[in-house]
Order: structure tokens, then sequence, then C-alpha cells
């Protein structure tokens, strides 16, 4: 990683030197001792001169002209030893630099992209460098941060290939469920939508801002992690910050070509387990059918299965009871069906095996005076359900000139071009097949709906059958496609040797277009008769900044360093949808070809208007005072309110810089820091006016209007969060043993909230201007190298632990809870009190002495209030990495620790309504009938006493229960009731995220074929969940059905997750 | 030189990006969403068009809530009608759709004398809204609700239903009185009555009649000075006047929500007629009513010589007492194919619903008469008039979805012939003789004591009402009538028919000081069992003599 750091200064230092006429040319090679990869940018110069040497290539090349008398070279790099070679006879010189054991000057990029010597940084950050990022091919870059920050939980929603991810950075200090970090790619902030609405009732992950941005062109990744660190970036860094910094040429003679491809396939990991032993009916007997005789005259008469039936209580599939066959095409004649089970596996064996193929080159180059990197990538993929595909492809360039000595241009062009077909429905709605597959009668012969599809070709109606899966997935279209365009043009200006100014004008624009489309017969009263819907996005975000740094050194002991800047945000965003219904000619679909056209449009526009300053003073380069502050004017505040000021105020103090009290073997580096910072945040725009809004149905003829629901705030000010933290960065025994240590306590005020209110004042909502959440916390990153060899061997470790603890403390008054978010059977709040995401729904009621309580008809009875049955937020969090390597050989494998949290299972509570999940065989009956046809007793007696009433109605006390019920009275009536407490559960995990093992081939080796580097690496992600308390549902604990904050404790009829395996190979040139 | 220059560039193009910051002039227009309607521009008709087709339309559950069964109308299959729990959709559809856009239509329009009938209209209507909202629940926030923005109260104190009902009994005489037909009126855009002011103040008094009736146990004195004042010609009496919408089929949202489950889930065989609405209709069979075509479907399944099952009769028509959780190990005596079905007349995608008919006007007539709560006219010619609205309204009802039912039959019956077809609908054809022989028969004559003159009025009262089981439920808790069934039931209520909603849930998080001081009135308690203040009639309800069959073999 260094290296790659170091790179960027000693290019920059290597320009300075110039070659002179000489007698003897030297070429050689100098490659790492480490591992043997080849070092470029090592400066050369020929001893006993200041002003003759050169620097190596891309590929660790170097050829040099060495005047006549010279006899040695001296070759240094920054983080390795320098060494002299004496020159023979012989004109190539093959150099091996060993790293330095301590490297104290680390650089990196900070606020702004200012780079900085890391002991000068007064806050929390880390960062990813590019070996972190090599050959992880997660193709969405949020991805790579899972369980390698320390405070940075990184999860994926439940909605498979190309979805969302969701990035908590120390928690949730915001109750209106954005708390995802701002992206900053080379300076310039991007948009990051994501799925952050529904997914509980319906909807698709169309996937988010940040995964549009090719791997392949990133070169780090840096997390700001608190206000802190952020206060720079406004308000839209008040979550974190997340850098990202891109790849660009280097200035070095000759093109340098690298190569990426990566195929990797997705195999099902967890899926729903299944009862097999009932089929659908109720009762545990009833069928509730009519009677067919078969044949006409025969006296034999069966039951016939309607299709309304759903659930599937009905009797054991024991093989004694025959209906008339359901599964027959319209107008044959009725036949015979015996109930028995299908296959433990039919439903697996729909979903197929996702593949993806990435590729991407890249060709970079440059000059003294100017480098450039051009990279085309494309990307193919399938999902695991059946015509799900995904497509990308991105092209990057990036080039940057020095036009004088006093003025340079950088500039980049990305532009984006993204196609998703057929991705999945998600949450309850009958479009989503996980849904379907949740609650298939058992007796269902998933063959017969495949056949009856593609001989029909419509859907089928079969009772214990929501909807048929193959119809969905062949005939339920989507398409989304997506342009877009992310870049930036800066100018520097060296105006004094100690005074420059930056200016950049940075966009982000995307045009997204969706369409779903329903044939004539799908089912829902607003499809069937044929329906489209086609959508149109455009965003569009404006960004321009200027910059004045000033940096000078005051005196030997002092040195002052400072920028002011202005800059302006805008954004807009424009929607234009058609929802077209009723088509004339089916199969047309296309909107002329609609008769109920229904149009929906949404425009907002934000500015946002900045000034700030930044001013660093650093004594004897040891001590360092940092200072920020920064002015916005939002247009999304009141009128009065459209200022706001915050500062932030950091130190650093590197302690064995400054005396030394232990040996550099034991003790090589140490530096504490201490930071306080505020950040203001303003509010989503629209909150300050309201009116009524007007529909564009109507009713014969007659138009529609209704008055807004949300009572504003004319007067809206901005949130704000106050953050202060002290670390440490500690560094042992030859830098073997790395320890960082960071407390933080912050709080949010002021938040910016439509509060939900008593539906009887007439409003739904009211927006506010009040309540604070605390969150406080322990983070420790550390990494230790227990093994480190002369002959290659190595053993890496690292590891980070993050505690996060919330408390709302307040919100306004008269405002009792704050519900971040609902689904079927419980919601999400915040509570005064409580930590951030209670989980509230319905306990079991219970006897004073704890046992549940059944009611007079069999089954269990709730509590009469809601109470807190869990918590979303976990109590710590944390990864383990380990690499091993030796010599080109590198395996590394990351464990991923989330620990103390709650979720609420829909899977659950949908298998427990219908009686299709594995548990809900406990309490019924092999067999309803004996060998004899008599019927036999129910057998589920639930645990738990029932209540002794006594004349008047008062419970005199409890005795155990004895009744016998059916399945649907043990199971169904806990879902039926709403028994939230029933379907919490455990979301602690530990997960082998990542195993990798990588061959990097030796340049040697690949000087013949014209390669200079080859390396391959087998990776395998999501592999094992080491530790998890799904109760054996076959459901991962990682299923937010959104990227909101509220919903991370939620689990709605998931898709089911994959273990990914994939080789890459990189090759370069 | 250079440098200066240079310098010079430099401050220019900072002050002109610092200079951007100058301007927030934009800020406000910038901030306003160009979707919304400003108060200066609103036309208060675009919402009342909205809350009337929201109200009868929409917010209709047309005769599928399980309050069908809390009045013997339908019984749905797979309901649990003895279970304890709220019912929150009526209290958000009444405050967030109804009575927040008729108190914002009323405040519009406070000021504007020329309004002044657009105002009284909205005024008629949420009183509407607001009876059928304490008639759901008891106490419910009142005077302190849907107030202005500016005014609004964030958790507003519930309110005791006797001075809910004293405030909407005034606002109906102040509205009726307060309408000027020389005045500007809604036109087109009252789906109701064109806007007719005159319809509109007959309307009003009807409902006066109506909640003056509804308090008589509880205040007969108020009941009766709130009549006193109407003569039937202030009162809805004819077909033209009932105030009435029918389904549109422009958007699915607005057909009949019958017709939109059919086509979402398929043929519906979930909605049994009630045993207490379909004996009324059988009527001893002397003879049947010649209505009951219109209303049910004879049951479908036979058992022709099926072993264990010989004795079975055809069923005919055969209505579904009220069963709640029955013991599994205890045999249905009833189930889908057995029982009658509701017509598919009521699962076209156009249908007729109603705030208030003649046929109610008249049996409220009879019984104000049966107990000299009002002095003109007399009872048994009310009630006779009442039961011919009632007809005239089905006749009219069956025309209405005649031409709409091959359509809907094709769709639920994809194996009938045309033939088939014809002759289902030609079954609910009201001929003319059997009315005849129906207006013969003693049902259509008041006879007996007062109080079984009183359960006849209600009785045909509650075959008038339907599909508005609403209304049905309201009677059955005043009146007692109609005599329900009930079989034995294990769930919460343990068969005994609610007499309110508890109050949604989210009020207990949103507004739970007010939750409490509510509740303290009803004795601490907020279920479904607490009797509100109208309810109060010491004899009801009146048993059913019957008792349900069992069965040992189950039906298969």
């Amino acid at each position: 990683m260094r290296k790659r750091l170091l790179l960027i200064l000693t290019l920059f230092l290597a320009i300075l030197g110039n070659a002179v006429a000489q007698d003897r040319t030297i070429t050689g090679t100098v490659t790492s001792a480490e591992d043997g990869s080849p070092l470029p940018g090592v400066n050369i110069l020929v001893s006993g001169t200041t002003n003759v040497g050169t620097i190596t290539d891309a590929n660790g090349r170097f050829s040099l002209k060495v005047p006549e008398g010279f006899k040695a070279l001296e070759f240094s790099y920054i983080g390795t030893k320098s060494q002299a070679i004496e020159l023979t006879s012989s004109n190539v010189i093959d150099v091996s630099l060993e790293m330095e054991a301590e490297m104290l000057s680390e650089v990196v990029v900070t606020a702004l992209g200012i780079k900085r010597d890391i002991k000068a940084i007064g806050f929390a950050q880390q960062e990813l460098g590019s070996d972190e990022l090599a050959a992880n091919r997660e193709l969405n870059i949020s991805n790579f941060l899972t369980a390698k920050i320390a405070g940075v939980q990184v999860s994926k929603t439940a909605s498979g290939l190309g979805g969302s991810t969701v990035v908590n950075i120390r928690g949730n200090s915001s109750l209106t469920g954005n708390n995802q970090p701002l992206y900053v790619v080379d300076g310039v902030p991007i948009t990051n939508e994501s799925h952050s609405g529904d997914g509980v009732w319906g909807d698709r992950d169309y996937g988010d801002g940040v995964g549009d941005i090719n791997p392949e062109d990133v070169e780090s990744m840096t997390v700001l992690k608190g206000p802190n660190a952020s206060a720079l970036y406004g308000a839209r860094g008040s979550n974190g910050v997340v850098l990202i910094t891109t790849k660009s040429g280097t200035r070095k003679k000759g093109i340098g070509v690298e190569i990426n491809s990566n195929v990797s396939i997705d195999k099902l990991n967890l899926f729903p387990t299944f009862q097999n032993y009932y089929a659908t009916g109720y009762e545990e007997t009833n069928i509730y059918g009519s009677l067919i005789e078969i044949p006409t005259g025969s006296g034999n008469f069966y039951e016939t299965m309607d299709t309304w039936h759903g659930d599937s209580w009905g009797p054991p599939m024991d093989g004694n009871r025959t209906i008339i066959d359901p599964f027959v095409y319209p107008g044959t004649e009725p036949g015979t069906l015996v109930l028995l089970p299908q296959p433990e596996n039919n439903v697996k064996e729909f979903y197929e095996v996702g593949v993806t193929n990435t590729n991407n080159i890249a060709i970079s180059g440059g000059t003294e005076k100017s480098t450039a990197r051009l990279s085309i990538g494309n990307t193919w993929a399938k999902g695991i359900i059946p015509n799900h595909r995904l497509e990308k492809q991105t092209i990057s360039l990036r080039t940057n000139t020095q036009v004088t000595d006093f003025l340079s241009f950088d500039a980049k062009i990305n532009y984006i071009h993204d196609e998703g077909h057929n991705r999945p429905a998600l949450g309850t709605v009958r479009d989503n097949v996980t849904r379907g597959f949740a609650t298939l009668g058992r007796y269902v012969p998933l063959p017969w709906l495949k056949e009856y599809y593609e001989t029909t070709g419509q859907p089928g109606n079969w009772p214990g059958v929501s909807y048929n899966p193959y119809y969905v997935v062949n005939e339920l279209k989507n398409n989304d496609s997506q342009d877009r365009i992310i870049g930036f043009a800066s100018a520097n200006l060296k105006i004094t040797p100690w005074l420059s100014m930056m200016g950049r004008v940075g966009t982000d624009f995307y045009t997204e277009k969706r369409e779903e489309i329903w044939p004539v017969g799908a089912f829902g009263g607003d499809n069937a008769n044929g329906r489209l819907t086609s959508n149109l996005n455009e965003v569009k975000d404006f960004n321009a900044d200027v910059i004045l740094t000033a940096s000078k050194e005051l005196s030997s002991h002092f040195s002052l360093s400072g920028s002011v800047g202005s800059s302006i945000l805008r954004q807009t965003r424009n929607y234009n949808s058609l929802d077209a219904r009723n088509l004339k000619a089916e199969g047309v679909y296309h909107v002329s070809n609609a008769q109920d056209i229904r149009p929906n449009a949404f425009f907002s526009e934000k500015e946002m208007q900045s000034v700030y300053f930044t001013g660093q003073v650093a004594y004897n380069n040891y001590l360092f005072l940092d200072v920020t502050g920064r002015n916005d004017w939002s247009s999304a505040l009141g009128r009065d309110n459209y200022s706001f000021f915050y500062p932030s105020v950091s130190t650093s103090f590197v302690f064995t810089d400054a005396f030394r009290v232990f040996p550099e073997d034991i003790l090589s580096f140490g530096k504490v820091r201490l930071s306080w910072a505020q950040v203001g945040n303003d509010s989503d725009p629209y909150l300050t006016r309201t009116g009524y809004n007007s529909f564009t149905t109507s009713f014969n003829g007659q138009g529609l209007a209704s008055v807004s629901s949300m009572i504003p705030l004319f007067n809206l000010k901005n949130e704000l969060t106050e953050s202060w933290e002290i670390g440490a960065d500690l560094r042992f025994l030859n830098n073997r043993l790395g320890l960082d240590l960071t407390y933080y306590n912050g709080k949010t005020t002021n938040q910016i909230l439509p509060v939900d209110i008593s539906i009887a004042s007439g409003y739904s909502s009211v927006v506010i201007n009040a309540g604070e959440i605390q969150n406080k916390g322990l983070e420790v990153a550390f990494r230790a190298t227990p093994i480190k060899t002369n002959w290659g061997l190595s053993w890496e470790i690292s590891g980070n632990y993050a505690r996060n603890h919330s408390n709302v403390v307040t919100l306004a008054p008269g405002i009792e809870t704050y519900t971040l978010g609902n689904d079927a059977y419980a919601s999400y709040e915040a509570r005064p009190g409580h930590p951030f995401g209670d989980i509230i729904g319905y306990k079991y009621k219970r006897s004073p002495s704890g046992e549940k309580i059944v009611g007079s008809g069999g089954g269990y009875v709730r509590e009469d209030v809601q109470s807190v049955l869990g918590n979303i937020t976990p109590d710590w969090i944390g990864g383990l990495n380990n690499t091993i390597s030796y010599k080109g050989l590198s395996f590394n494998f990351l464990l991923d620790f989330v620990q103390g949290k709650e979720i609420n299972s829909g899977t659950k509570y949908q298998q427990t309504a219908k009686g299709t999940g594995v548990w809900t065989t406990e309490g019924r009956r092999l067999q309803d009938k004996d060998q004899a046809g008599n019927q036999l007793p129910l057998v589920g007696i639930l645990p738990g006493v029932v209540e002794i009433v006594d004349g008047e109605g008062n419970v005199t006390g409890y005795e155990p229960n004895t009744k016998a019920v059916d399945g649907q009275t043990y199971w169904a009536n806990r879902a039926w009731s709403d028994i939230g407490e029933e379907f919490v559960l455990d979301g602690s995990y530990i997960m082998l995220r990542e195993v990798m093992l990588s061959y990097s081939f030796k340049p040697e080796l690949l000087g013949k074929v014209g390669m200079t580097g080859l390396t391959l690496t087998l990776v395998g992600r999501n592999l094992w969940y080491i530790e998890e308390h799904m109760e054996g549902m076959g459901v991962s604990p990682e299923s937010a059905p959104n990227t909101s904050a509220g919903f991370s404790g939620s689990e709605v009829l998931s898709m089911p997750t994959t273990r990914t395996f994939g080789l890459n190979v990189k090759i370069t040139f | 030189m250079k440098k200066y220059r240079t310098l010079k560039i430099v401050s220019l193009l900072f002050m002109f990006v610092l200079g951007m910051n100058a301007c927030t002039e934009k800020f406000e227009e910038m901030n306003t969403d160009p979707s919304l309607i400003t108060p200066e521009l609103i036309n208060v008709n675009l919402i009342m068009t909205y809350v009337q087709s929201e109200m009868l339309i929409s917010g209709s559950d047309y005769g599928n809530g399980t309050t069908g069964s809390y009045c013997g109308m339908t019984v749905r299959a797979d309901d649990r009608p003895f279970q304890e729990g709220d019912a929150p959709g009526s209290f958000y559809g009444a405050y967030g759709t109804y009575i927040n856009n008729l108190a914002e239509i009323i405040y519009l329009t406070r000021d504007d004398a020329d309004l002044v009938n657009k105002k009284a209209i909205a005024r008629i209507m949420k009183v509407w809204a607001f009876a059928n909202l304490t008639d759901t629940y008891g106490d419910v926030p009142y005077f302190e609700a849907c107030l202005p923005k500016e005014e609004a109260v964030f958790a507003p104190k519930y309110d005791p239903q006797e001075d809910i009902y004293k405030d909407l009994l005034k606002e109906l005489k102040e509205a009726a009185a307060e309408l000027d037909a020389s005045k500007e009126s809604y036109g087109g855009a009252d789906l109701i009555y064109g806007g007719d002011v005159s319809k509109w103040k007959k309307l009003a008094n009807s409902l006066r009649l109506r909640y003056a009736l509804r308090v008589r146990f509880a205040d007969a004195a108020l009941a009766q000075s709130n009549m006193s004042d109407l003569t039937e010609a202030d009162l809805i009496t004819s077909r033209a006047e009932d105030a009435h919408l029918n389904n549109s089929t422009d958007y699915p949202d607005h057909r009949n929500p019958r017709y939109n489950r059919i086509i979402d889930y398929g043929p519906d065989e979930s909605v049994a007629i009630g045993k207490t609405l379909l004996d009324i209709l059988i009527n001893n069979e002397t003879p049947l009513d010649p209505r009951i075509g219109v209303y049910a479907d004879t049951a479908s399944a036979s058992f022709p010589g099926t072993p264990g099952y010989e004795d079975v009769e055809p069923f005919g028509y055969r209505g579904q007492p009220l069963l709640g959780l029955v013991p599994v190990e205890n045999k249905y005596p009833y189930q889908a194919k057995t029982i009658s079905e509701i017509s598919q007349f009521w699962r076209v995608p156009v249908v007729d619903l109603s705030i208030i008919r003649s046929s109610e006007v008249y049996f409220a007539l009879a019984e104000a008469r049966l107990f000299n709560l009002i002095s003109f006219g007399d009872a048994n010619t009310f009630y006779q008039k009442g039961i011919d609205a009632a007809i005239l309204w089905a006749q009219d009802f069956y025309n209405l979805v005649k031409p709409q039912a091959p359509a809907l039959l094709a769709l639920v019956h994809d194996d009938w012939s045309e033939a088939e077809i014809n002759t289902y609908i030609d079954n609910g054809a009201i001929a003319e003789d059997a009315i005849t022989a129906f207006k013969a028969a003693p049902v259509y004559a008041l006879t007996g004591t007062d109080e079984e003159k009183f359960e006849q009025i209600i009785n045909q009262k509650l075959v008038s009402f339907y599909p508005d089981e609403f209304q049905g439920w309201c009677e059955y808790r005043r009146t007692g009538y109609p005599r329900i069934l009930i079989g034995p039931d294990e769930d919460d209520l343990k068969g005994v028919i609610p007499r309110r909603m508890p109050w949604p849930t989210g009020e207990d998080n949103l507004n739970s000081t007010s939750i409490e001081e509510a509740k303290s009135r009803f004795g601490g308690k907020d279920n479904r069992l607490v009797k509100f203040w109208w309810d109060a009639n010491p004899d009801a309800p009146h048993v059913h003599p019957g008792t349900v069959e069992w069965r040992t073999t189950p039906w298969i």
C-alpha cells in the first residue's frame, strides 16, 4: 500500500531531476525484497552527483546514462532502505530493495483531497489502499469496506444481484432514514440514491449510486468517520465521508496496460426450509371442497380442492387422501390425485447459478508534463432468479497536464451505462417469487406449473399457489437503464511558492429509465388487462469550488498552512412516470396502446452555498493544531434560517518524536489526538410550505384534490451534530504491532423530521426541529505481523472492533415516539431513553410466573399493549483479516462479526401463518385417521397455562394447559394474533466473509511473453455463517429490505443469499 | 508583472464564486413544491368531489366486512367475528381523508357569504363522517380535531359522545337553515345531488331524523326535540331524493371492490348471506320476499346418493348463522357449498351506494310515530311506504346490475352456458305478481304489540339497508333487533356481538394522555364490549330462539 502512496510524492521529486549527457548506459529492474514485485518510481542517482539520475517505470525498469568517472548508483525509495550499488563491467543491474522496518511518514488523503502526513491528523480515519482492493471482485465498491474498517458496518440489502449496500458509520445519528455516508470521488461528491424506500410491501432494488463506480478505477478508499473528520464537507458529510481516489496515469515513458478479467458464480447459500408432511387445507382434516363422482354413476366421490385455499394446515400427506386432481388443463375430464409430498428440494431447483463476468482494460501513460489513463470496463451478470440480468459498461478518462510551472489542469470524465433486466420484486407482493415459495403448498408439483405455463402461456390458478413462478419470471418483465456522467475539471495555480489556488467544477448527471410490463391475464386488478409503467428519473448534481491554499514555514519550529474556500452545490431531481393500463392490443407494450394512462411527476431543487476555511499550525513537526469553519446557506431551510455556521478543532501530538521514553524497538511510534467538531445538516426540500395535492385521476370527469397531510415548519432550522473524540495511534516492536484506539462521543440535536401525530388532529405528520440523539463508542483497530521471515514467509493480522452506544435522549415535546418504519406486525421506532431502533410489537401474555397464557381456544394470546421486542442496533461489530504470504503466493481470509442485535423475520411470520415452515410440524399428527378409518385425536398441546376465572371475570389463578388443538391454532394463531415476540430473533452472526488465494508470477518468467505482471486470484465470498441464530429457517440475518436505518432489523421474505466463487486474472504489460 | 496579473485573475475568480453566495432570494421559490396547489389557487369543488368519492366509494367496504356479521347480513368464511382488537381503518379514513378535507372547505369558505352553500354542504357531510366515527368508537376527538394548520392540536382530547351528538344535531339544523337556493353551489362537482340545494336540505333533515332516533334510548327529550320540527315534506321521501352514488368504471379504485376482488384473486366464495337476513327474506314462505333473488343464491352443493349423506335434503336457500371460533372436534354444520352466498349481482362493477334512502326515512318515521316521538302520520302507513320504497329501490338496483351481469357471470362461472347465465339473471327479477302477493302477506302490515311491531320495522329496515352493514349494526345495538342466531364460540368475546370498536392502538403511542382520559370514562376499559352513551336500550339485544344444528359427519 505505502508503495503506491509514496509513488506520487516520489514522482514529483523525480521530475525535478534532469538527466545530462553521459557515456555509459546502465539498465535494470528494481524489485521489492518483500514479494519480488517491481517497484515503480524508485529514485536512482549517480553517486557523487546531485542531479544525474532517473526513476523506474511502472514495471520497475530503468535506463540511465552514467557519465564517465562515476562508479556507483544510489537507489532510494520512500519506505525502503536506500542502497548504493557499485558499478561493475555489466551494464545490467537488478536491485532488490528492502522495506524499512519502520515507516513514519505515511501520507493519507483527508477532507478536500488534501494529502497529509498521518501524524498530523487529529481525528480517526482509516484507509484501504490498492492492496486491499486488489482482486476483490465485488461489483459494488462499498462492499470493499465490509469488516475492514473499525466502526463501519456494511450490509447488502436482501435483493440479490445488483442490489444496494448499506454503509453505516458509527451508528445512526439521524432519524430521517438517511444515515449513509457521503461518497466523494476525486474531490467531487457524487449522488448515492439507493433503495431506501420500500422492499417491504413490494418494489425492486435498482442498486445505488456508488455501485456505478468501476472497482478497477479505484486507487484507494478512505473513510472519514466522524464529524470531526468531515466538517469540511458540511451537511452532506455529517454521517461520515468515504473518499475515493481513482487511478491516474503515471509520468513515465511508454504506456502501461492492465487487463483484469474475472468470472464468478453465485450459488444458493441459505434457503428457506419447509415442512413436507401436510397439504393445503385447514384444521388438519378439512379441504372444504365439493364432491365429484368419478366415474359418473360409480358412487365414488372425491373432494375438490378450491383455488382460494392458501394455507397448509390441511390433511397429512400420508397417501390416504385422494382428491380431484387440480393440476389439469381446463376442459379436461376430472381425474384424481393422491396427496403426497413433493421432493424436499423442489423449490431450490427453481433457482439458477448466478454468473458474473467482468473485464477491464486500462491503458495509462505519461510524459514529464502530463499523464493520462483510459479505462474501459464491461460487466455482464445473471442472477439466481431466471432471466434476471445486469450489464454495465464504464469508460473513464483521466488526464493531468502541467501547462506551465505554475498552472496545471486535472480532468476526468467517467461515463457509465447500466442495464438491469427482470430485477426481482421484493416484499409481500405476489410478484415476489420468494414470497410465493415461502407459502407454496407442499403437495404442489412444480414441474406441472412449469408445463402449464409453457403450454398455455398463462399463470393458472391452483390451491396453495399464490402465483405461478414460471409465469412471473418469464412474463412479468422489467427493464431499466441508466446513463451517467461523472466528471470534473480543475485548474491548479501556483501563485507563489507558498500560495496556490484550485478551481474545480464537478458534475454528476444521470438519467434512469425504468419499465415494467404485465401482460393481459396477469394477476392483480390493476394488471389484469395488461399494464406497463414507464419512469424517467433525471438527477443532476453540480458542484463548484474555489480554494486558496497557503503554506509557510514561519521558523525552524513553526509552520503554518491554511485554505479558504467557497463552493456551491445545486441539486435537481426530475421524475416523470406513466402508468398505462388496459391495453388495446395484447402484447404491445407502449403507452399509446393503453386506455387508462396515469402520469406522475415530481420535481425538486435544492441549492447550498458555502464558504469555509481550514488552518493548521505545526510545531516541530510533532505537535499539530487544526481549526476549520464552514458556513452554509441552504435553500431547504426556513427563510430566516438559511445560513448556519459550524467549526472544528483538532490536535495531534506525536509524543515519540517529542521525547523518546522507550526504545524504538519497543514503542516505535506513538501519537495521541483530540478533537471537537460540529456539523450542520439541512433537510430535504419542501418542508417549509404546504397546500393541496391534486390527483391525476378523476371521478366521472370531475377533478379531485386533497389537503396536504403534513404541517410544515415555516422556520425550519438546521440540524447540528456535535462530537468530540480522543484517540491514540501506537506502534510497537519495530512496527510489527499496531494499535489504534478511538473514543468518541457525539450528539445530534435539532433533528428535522416529519413526526407522526394523532390523525385526529387532521394531519398525519408535523415537521419538527427538535430532539437529541447520542452516539458514543469505542473503536479499536489493530494489526500485527506475527511471522516475517527473510525467506519470504509472512503472516499479517489486522482486525477491528467497534462498540457503539446510541441513545435517543429526547424527541419534541409531546411526541412520544418516532416511527422509523413499519412492516406487517411490528414497527421500528426511536423512543426517548432507548437506543436507536426499537422493534415494537406484541409480546406473549404471560402469567406472573412467566409462563405463556393459553386462551380458551387453545392458542396463545398476546399482551394488550405493544412493547419493545428488541433493538436493531448491534452492541458491537468487528472484523478480522489474516494474510499469509510466501513470495508471490498469498492467502487471505476475512471474518465479519455483528453481535447483539435483533431481527424481525417476515419469513418466519409468513411460514408460521401459512403452515409451510419446517417448525410447523410440531404439534401436528402424521396421520389423521387410524387404519380402520377412525378419526384420531389432535395432539398439539401448547406449553403454558390457562387462566382460572371467577364469576365476575377476575383471574384467580392459573392451571396447566391441557387442550389439544390443530396446527393452525397451535401455530398460525401466533401470526394471526400478531404476537411479534415469536418472530423477533437474535440477529447476531459471525461470517466467513472472504477467502482469497492469489499468486503473482515472477516478472522474470513473464518477460519472455511480453508481460510484466500476472496475478491469478481465487476468491470466495459470503461463504459461511460460523454463527447465526435464525433457528434453522434458512434465512440470513443480513436481509434488510432497503437501506433505511430503521429497517436494518427487518427481514421480509428476502431473496435467498448466495455464496460467490470467483477467479480473477490480472495481466500487466 | 505576470504574477500580479495572475493574482488579479485569481482574486476575480474568487470574488465571483464568493459572489454566488450572496444570493438567497430564489431560495423560497426554489423550496416550494411545484406540484402543490397553494391556498390562493385551490377550488373547493375539487376537494368536495374527492371527499364524496372517497366516503361513498373507496371508503365503503360493501358489506364484506366483519360488521356484516354484527347485524345478521353476511358471514365471511375466513372471519373471526368475536376476536378482540381494534379496527383502525375507519378512524384513519375519517380524520385523514374525510373530516380533514371537509373542515378545510368550511375553513376556506368561512368568510364568504356567496359560498354559504358550499360551506353548508361540507358541514352536512362532516356530520355524517363524524356520526359514523362516534357510532364506531364512542368518544372520539371532536372539538379539537381537524383544526386549521396554525391551530392544530397534535394530540387532541377525546370528547364524550353525548357532547358530540348534541353538536352534530345542532350542525345539521344550522346547515339546513344556511342553505340558500339563490347562491352558488357545487354543480357537477357534487356527485350526489349535482349541487341541488333543496335536496341537500332534505338530506340534512333526514340525517337529523336518523341521528335523533339513534339517541332515543339515551336522551328521549333530545330525540323528540329534533323531530318535532320536521314534517314529511322536509324529508327524503322519493327515490329521486335518495342520497346515493353509483360506482364508476373510470378507475379500478372506483369500481365495486367485490368486483375488483374477483379480478385480483378469482371467483369469490367467501361471503355467505347471514341466516338472520335470509330468514327475514324467506318469510316462512308466506310467501317468499320478491327481492330474495337479488340478495341471495341458493346453496350450490347437493349430495345425491353419497354414502353417509343420504339424509341430506337439497339445501335451497340456507343462511349462515354466526359462528365464532369453534373447536375443531365439533364438526361445522355449515360450509361454503352448503349455504347461500350473496347473489353475484352484488359483484358487478357498478352498484349503488347510499348515505340515506327514503325507505330508511319511512321506517324511522314508523318507529317515531309508534312510540309517539312525532305526532303526524300513521305508523303502519309509514311502514308500508318504507317497504314500497325498499322494493322500488331493489328493482332499480336489479335494473342497474342486469346489463352488467352476463360479463360478470361469465367471469365467475367460466363453465356456464349462455342459457345458464340467462336463467340466473332472470331468477333475480322482481316480478310484479310476486310483489302483489308479498303485499298481501301478514309481514306487510304491522301487527301485535308495540314491541312486535318494532321488531317488524327493524327487520324490514335491515333488508332495506343492505349492503350498508354499518347502519345495520347501529340499529342492532340501538334496538336489539334483528335476533341473530349465534353458535358457540371460544374466541375472545365468547359469542357476544361487539358494541363498539377499540380505538386504534396507534393512538396509544401518539395520543396516550387523551386515550387514558377517554378510557377512564369507559371504566378504564377500551374493548369491544364497552357500551357507549347512546347504546342504552335496556332490552337489547333480543335473543334468537333457535339453535345451531351440528353434524357428526363432516362435510367433505
